[in-house]
């Protein structure tokens, strides 16, 4: 999984500006409302839709306290999360453009 | 990165997630795209960067960005219209390759010719130039330094560089890419008028009942101007559109009368149609006894070439302008030698089709708006021609009025702003003044507060001749501004190129972006551009428009405004004035050039304060006092209470764009007639006030054969030109991805008939070869231009294909400005 | 999926092309599949068939998936469907915005068909229906809009022929006209050169195959000028008229003091 070789690479010490990621997160349906307010709680965190059945889209961004690769990492130690799949990753060059 | 980019980038993950995870997002997800870039734009007038139409844009900045343009829907020129250039302006300042920091070339970590460019900081880039212009000045003095510009300068530009220059180093080798450009229009206007720019305006379009293109593509070229025509042609009933041109281009298509004639052989018919009006009993008597004068122009000129050329030797009177007397019974004897089997024999043309033209002007209810560009003034006898059309409206009286119009349309955004009234010419002062003359030099001098004698008497050399000075060594220390003249000036192998190279001379080019005139320089200055500072520009209406600065420039990039008064408190006047002018102002010892051009109390009248609140204004800032506004209202000295009376600063900050002369808060709309122009006193009438006697005149000039015709060995005619979707040289439609898209190549146009002849199929590499280079093409021979047989035409906006290889450095002798239009070539197989 | 520090835009195509990808990897296998077959019905409208294909149904039946024309095309326009192009596997096909086809006039791909799925009469290329382009656009069209763009028209390789601009009054501005791209597809080869030219962030003229791109009229019905046309004269024989009284009899002078225009149409009223 992409997510595994992500978070390494971030971890390894590239550069963390300017990553945005497009992360579908698999929940406990009875672990919905934890879950959600614990990522919420997580900088650079964005949850933009959620089923009931728990199924919850998810955006994660560098911020200046985490790059989204730590974000990830601590993402996927939440109890109650059951899969995190990395859909799409966006990272912004030094001039801005994209 | 901008919030908006970032929005979309994260919409585009949001439903790249919900899509993978089979969800179905709310509709409003969706439109965030969308939505995104309404909120916190800030709107601002600005006009578009390219042709002389002059459109008025809509800027939108969010977070120092230019995000988006519109047309302004209430500009009276677009009405919220534009061409697809002026659609993607938003990207001309976001190209991959701007440049950043300034960029010489250097080996082992000193200049040298043939260094590798290396940055450097300003003010590095500025001690090797001040170097090497002192060195010149000293070695062989004012005459070794020169300029180039450009007609899309702004005006303040265009007006402190001329000071520089002029004033400054005392050199009047300042010329504008203007010259390649609308030189020969200017000739022909003070020649006939004596007086530069158009009487008529854009509101002549819906006036006419007969449009005659003389030598312009508009539809291509003028596209916003073209749907104003074609819509009169549509809404009028009997409008009548007739074409000229030597290949069958995208505006035939709305001909009534489509016209294809023999290179050179518009003289000819304009001649026959000024002998038609005389045969017919057309001529407006009462109009040409009162305002017109007659004159006959010496003939056999030469073609603008060097003085050991054969062609140019075998002239009897080379470059002369000169006037032998006439009058109407003269002139009416002199063009009957035009009939229409003349006429038709020279120019190939049919002669009922000539007749039919000439029936245009010679009906005296039909009010006619002839219209022109670089067919008519990129002529080895531009200048005459300009003034051969000026005639045939003289002798029916078609002129000065709505609808009756001669009309010569501007290339540039500021040729007519900038180069031409700010007088930016080797031989030019503000207003339309010379520096021959002793009064206009006594005139400028005063207004700059100058000892006299400051300015040099003798003419500078014009942009042809600045090559050729270069390459022969005498022209050393060299500065060219916002223009790609490698690209654009003819015999890039013979004389552009040699004279950049040359060992003796320095060569710095300011630009934002890589041109291969940059890069055929020893030093870059980055610059910035358009909306990254504060401007203003001057239409083909004598209209003035002007913008603030929307947004900063790129890394070190400056404006070139800033280049020249930085690079001018480089020099202590004693290093470049001569003591005995220095005597006659003792007051300026010890100041630098800085200080006695632009800190000189009129410049810097006006504080920073005055810059409007919430812009940048980065000259302002670096200098102290509001730049902008200090050098326009010294220069409003020039022309205030001369005819070309521009409005105050502030008012221009207000108003979107105002055509002068503007007078007691009102626009001119027509010049020379009571009622409509200020400077016609009542009872007069018509008056040409440029002249002393107040007459216009009609200038008797023959049909003479080009430069270079097509022989046995180069056996067609190639012309150059441009096409719609790319802006003179591509450097900034090129850098916007899908005008490339758009229009990748150039290629060369051709009749079928000659590419089977020559075994060529559609598509086919090819070279163009002609006596002075050659240049690897493909055939085309459908699509937008039908050439007709011996002719080619080929686009020069490829820096790739490089069109000005193969171009004769011929030019009009009186205007010096190159005929692109003719020169002898054959194509063979690649 | 773009890598870190690499620099892409992504668009929609890549993106469910991403997410499949990352779906598959999260284990939902069927529902990736689901989603190609799904993307195979939307792409088919946009993959063109080289010049002188057969009908779709006969071309597949001929087409061997030998690649010969794709081998033989001199401008990599024509490349073999893979999974996702909405097309058989291995049928050539090309897709307009991305490489448009330039129209050789040796037309080398029918040339190398082995099996006649291209036909070898078409000699002349002119003659080529690889499509139809329609302006779909007409909201975002900038020419609609009244701007200047007409690059499709310009880039037409059969320019006034294949696509005209037909000119109306701009009644916005009330002095500008509008130039509207017009595609005559009697003319039109869907070489799709417009359709790659087209200069908005989603083309508005698209190629789309015949068969999509024009409306067809029930056959229970004939345009009566056409078939009188093709026919040389009314397709009845022998039908008698009588004069009408008063009208052209002389009896009585008929209307005819509206104004004519040049043109010989009539002038507006205006009173």
């Amino acid at each position: 999984m992409r997510v595994k070789k992500f978070i390494d690479e971030e971890e390894g010490g590239t550069t963390g500006e300017g990553n945005l990621c497009g992360v579908f997160v698999q929940v406990r349906p009875d672990r919905m409302e934890p879950v959600r307010r614990e990522l919420t709680a997580l900088p650079g965190v964005e949850i933009h839709h959620a089923e009931p059945d728990g199924r919850l889209v998810v955006t994660v961004e560098d911020t200046d306290q985490a790059s989204a690769g730590e974000t990830l990492h601590v993402m996927q130690g939440l109890a109650g999360v059951a899969a995190i799949s990395l859909v799409y990753h966006h990272h912004a060059g030094v001039t801005g453009e994209a | 990165m901008s919030v908006t980019r970032r929005d979309f980038i994260k919409t585009n993950a949001i439903m790249a997630t919900a899509a993978a995870a089979g969800i179905t997002l709310p509709a409003r997800l969706h439109e965030a795209e969308a939505a995104a870039p309404a909120g916190g734009i800030r709107w601002d007038k600005g006009v578009c960067r390219f042709c002389g139409t002059g459109c008025g844009v809509l800027v939108g900045v969010k977070d120092g960005r230019v995000v988006a343009t519109q047309g302004d829907p209430d500009a009276p020129v677009n009405k919220g219209l534009n061409c697809i250039k002026g659609y993607f302006l938003s990207k001309i300042m976001y190209g991959q390759d701007r440049l950043t920091q300034p960029l010489l070339r250097k080996k082992g970590g000193v200049y040298d010719k043939n260094g590798d460019f290396t940055p450097v900081s300003w003010d590095e880039a500025f001690d090797v130039m001040a170097t090497k212009f002192k060195e010149a000045l000293k070695k062989k003095g004012p005459t070794s330094v020169g300029m180039f510009g450009s007609g899309q300068w702004t005006i303040w530009e265009g007006y402190a560089a001329a000071k520089f220059m002029k004033a400054g180093l005392r050199s009047n080798n300042l010329d504008p890419n203007a010259r390649h450009c609308m030189a020969s229009a200017v000739v022909g206007f003070m020649r006939t008028f004596g007086i530069d720019e158009p009487m008529g305006c854009y509101d002549d379009l819906e006036h006419a009942d007969a449009f005659v293109l003389w030598g312009a593509n508009m539809s291509e070229m003028h596209p916003i101007l073209w749907s104003r025509l074609t819509d009169r042609r549509l809404t009028h009933e009997g409008c009548q559109v007739a074409v000229l041109s030597t290949y069958e281009h995208r505006s035939f298509e709305l001909a009534d009368l489509p016209i294809i004639f023999s290179p050179q052989s518009d003289l000819a018919i304009v001649n026959f149609i000024a002998n038609y009006i005389i045969q017919n009993n057309a001529v407006n008597q009462d109009f040409v006894s009162k305002h017109v004068g007659f004159k006959k122009a010496i003939t056999d000129i030469g073609y603008g070439l060097r003085p050991d050329h054969p062609t140019q030797k075998a002239a009897k009177n080379p470059d002369s302008g000169e006037f032998e007397p006439l009058d109407f019974e003269g002139f009416k004897a002199w063009v009957s030698e035009y009939t229409v089997e003349k006429a038709s024999q020279i120019s190939g043309v049919p002669a009922d089709k000539l007749i039919a033209l000439a029936k245009i002007y010679a009906d005296p209810k039909k009010k006619v708006m002839s219209l022109w560009t670089m067919g008519v003034n990129q002529h080895t006898r531009g200048s005459w021609m300009n003034s051969n059309i000026y005639n045939i409206h003289l002798l029916t009286g078609k002129i000065s009025e709505p609808g009756n119009s001669p009309f010569s349309l501007t290339g540039q955004p500021s040729a007519c702003g900038t180069a031409r009234e700010v007088g930016t010419f080797a031989h030019r002062l503000p207003s339309d003044m010379v520096v021959t003359n002793p009064k206009h030099r006594e005139i400028t001098e005063k207004i700059w507060q100058l000892p006299e004698g400051t300015i040099p008497d003798k003419p500078g050399f014009h942009a042809v001749l600045q090559h050729r000075m270069l390459k022969d060594g005498k022209l050393n220390a060299y500065w060219v501004q916002c223009t790609n003249n490698m690209q654009a000036a003819p015999n890039m192998n013979e004389e552009g190129y040699p004279g950049y190279r040359n060992p003796e001379n320095f060569i710095v080019v300011s630009d934002p972006y890589p041109t291969i005139t940059a890069l055929a320089a020893d030093l870059i200055l980055p610059t910035a551009m358009w909306m990254e500072k504060e401007g203003a520009y001057g239409n083909a209406e004598r209209r003035t428009q002007f913008w603030r600065q929307q947004v900063k420039a790129p890394g070190e990039a400056r404006s070139d405004l800033w280049q020249v008064m930085e690079f001018s408190k480089r020099f202590k006047v004693e290093e470049v004035w001569p003591e005995e002018l220095i005597a006659k102002k003792p007051e300026l010892k010890g100041k630098t050039l800085f200080e006695i051009l632009y800190a000189n109390g009129q410049v810097n009248k006006f504080p920073t304060t005055e810059t409007q609140k919430g812009f940048e204004n980065d000259e302002s800032t670096a200098f102290g006092f509001y730049v902008q506004k200090g050098l326009f209202e010294e220069y409003g000295q020039f022309n205030r209470g001369h005819a070309h009376d521009l409005a105050s600063f502030d008012t221009y900050h207000q108003a979107r764009g105002l055509r002068w002369p503007v007078i007691d808060g009102k626009e001119t709309l027509w010049r020379f007639r009571e009622g409509y122009d200020p400077y016609v006193k009542a009872g007069e009438g018509v008056k040409f006030y440029g002249k002393p006697d107040g007459k216009a005149l009609i200038i008797a000039a023959p049909y003479e054969p080009p430069a270079e015709s097509p022989d046995k060995e180069y056996d067609m005619w190639l012309v150059t030109g441009r096409v719609l979707e790319h802006w003179h040289s591509g450097s900034m439609t090129r850098r916007v991805p899908e005008l490339h898209k758009a229009y990748p190549s150039a290629q060369v146009f051709m009749h079928p008939e000659d590419a089977k002849a020559r075994g060529l199929r559609r598509g086919q590499e090819v070279k163009l070869q002609t006596r002075r280079g050659e240049v690897v093409t493909r055939v085309e021979t459908s699509g937008r231009n039908k050439p007709p047989q011996g002719v080619v035409y080929m686009p020069w906006f490829d820096e790739g294909q490089l069109t000005n290889k193969l171009t004769l450095d011929a030019t009009c002798p009186l205007s010096k400005e190159t005929d692109f239009k003719k020169c002898a070539v054959r194509v063979v197989k690649a | 999926m773009t890598g870190p520090g690499e620099k892409k835009t992504v668009d929609r195509r890549e993106m469910l092309a991403g997410g499949v990808r990352a779906v598959c990897g999260a284990g939902f296998f069927a529902l990736g599949l689901g989603m190609l077959g799904r993307q195979a019905e939307t792409r088919a409208a946009q993959s063109l068939r080289p010049p002188g294909a057969l009908a779709e149904a006969d071309f597949l039946a001929a087409c061997s998936r030998c690649g010969l024309c794709v081998r033989d095309c001199p401008w990599d326009t024509l490349r073999l469907a893979g999974i996702g192009d909405g097309a058989a596997l291995g049928t050539p096909l090309f897709t307009a915005r991305a490489v448009p086809c330039e129209m050789c006039q040796d037309i080398p791909c029918v040339v190398a068909c082995p099996t006649g799925a291209l036909d070898h009469r078409l000699t002349d290329i002119k003659q080529a229906k690889m499509g139809i382009a329609v302006l779909v656009g007409q909201e975002t069209c900038l020419n609609f809009l009244g701007l200047r763009c007409d690059v499709c028209y310009r880039v037409c390789p059969l320019i006034d022929e294949a696509i005209t601009l037909e000119r109306s009054h701009n009644e916005r501005t009330g002095k500008h006209a509008r130039f509207i791209p017009t595609v005559h597809s009697d003319k039109c080869t869907g070489c799709g050169k417009c359709e790659k030219a087209c200069v908005l962030e989603e083309a508005a003229i698209k190629v789309l195959p015949a068969e999509l791109a024009l409306g067809r009229l029930g056959g229970h019905y004939r345009l009566g000028w056409e078939e009188k046309r093709k026919h040389g004269e009314s397709l009845l024989k022998d039908i008698i008229d009588l004069p009408d009284r008063g009208y052209g009899d002389g009896t009585a002078t008929p209307y005819g003091g509206a104004e004519r225009g040049a043109n010989g149409a009539f002038k507006e009223f205006k009173p």
